[in-house]
């Protein structure tokens, strides 16, 4: 009862989010054309960089084909690292912050 | 996360573990690697990360839920003067709002999932920026939650540990 009642709260603030977003979605207009990126069958994904700035650049990933073998674990090993770096930056805020607290007393 | 599960009152109790704490370490645990994967988009082909994405919202949801209590219990206590408790109550509605928008762009820009499905979604251009923008965001977030939790994580792995080692002596 008590899951079925939090549940029913945690559905209406998403729906209150996702009603925001769609609300301004619409209204903000757009095309359906998608970017151009993603309609490229490209291994890898593309940064906006130097000497990479034409279409399909920018922050869009670019898709695997469908011949693509295997899985790419560098992608992975990318993602643990920079999450690991936002993690411990984070933990040493809290943990000089708490230091001083104690010795604030 | 949620501390009310472990039990700490006497060094005999200590070491157990509620099955409310099990299941929050293991769904948590479960969360964060199916994140890790989704974000990483080029693991996989475009279904895995779309699928793995749906599924990521449905646990999100699970473990909203789960945590409700805990939700209600930080913005009550939010007025009182506590920088660090207000921090974590920031992030936290940062990143239930970034994963929200991160999973419905994903579904409106999805081209695998939801066409298997029988939904053509016909997304527009500014979807596909909102999807990108929202998981690098959610990523910062995502560390800095789970940083947060450190003392949680760890006592409740201490413990996990500490009866699995027990379980194994003869």
């Amino acid at each position: 009862m008590k899951f079925t009642r939090h549940l029913l709260m945690v559905f209406v603030v998403l729906a209150v989010i996702c009603g925001f977003a769609l609300l301004i979605g619409h209204s903000g207009g757009g095309t359906s054309r998608g970017l151009p990126g993603l309609r490229q069958q490209v291994p890898g994904f593309v940064g906006k960089g130097p000497g990479n700035r034409g279409p399909g650049s920018g922050f869009v990933f670019r898709r695997f084909g469908p011949g693509q073998q295997g899985l790419n674990w560098s992608s992975v090993i990318q993602t643990i690292i920079l999450g690991t770096g936002i993690a411990g930056l984070v933990l040493a805020v809290d943990l000089s912050a708490r230091k001083r607290r104690r010795a604030s007393g | 996360m949620v501390e009310v599960g472990v039990l700490a009152a006497t060094p005999v109790r200590r070491r157990r573990l509620t099955v409310r704490t099990r299941v929050d370490i293991c769904l948590d645990t479960s969360l964060m690697l199916a994140y890790i994967v989704a974000y990483s988009f080029g693991f996989a082909s475009v279904a895995v990360h779309e699928w793995l994405g749906l599924a990521l919202g449905v646990v999100l949801v699970v473990h909203l839920t789960l945590h409700w209590d805990w939700v209600l219990r930080l913005t009550r206590r939010l007025w009182r003067r506590d920088g660090r408790r207000q921090a974590v109550w920031v992030i936290d509605l940062l990143l239930l709002v970034a994963m929200t928008l991160c999973i419905l762009s994903g579904v409106l820009i999805s081209e695998s999932a939801l066409p298997a499905l029988g939904v053509h979604p016909n997304p527009s251009s500014n979807w596909n920026r909102v999807h990108s923008l929202t998981a690098r965001l959610t990523l910062g977030l995502v560390a800095a939650h789970v940083a947060l939790s450190w003392q949680w994580i760890l006592r409740v792995t201490r413990q996990l540990f500490t009866r699995l080692a027990s379980i194994g002596r003869p």
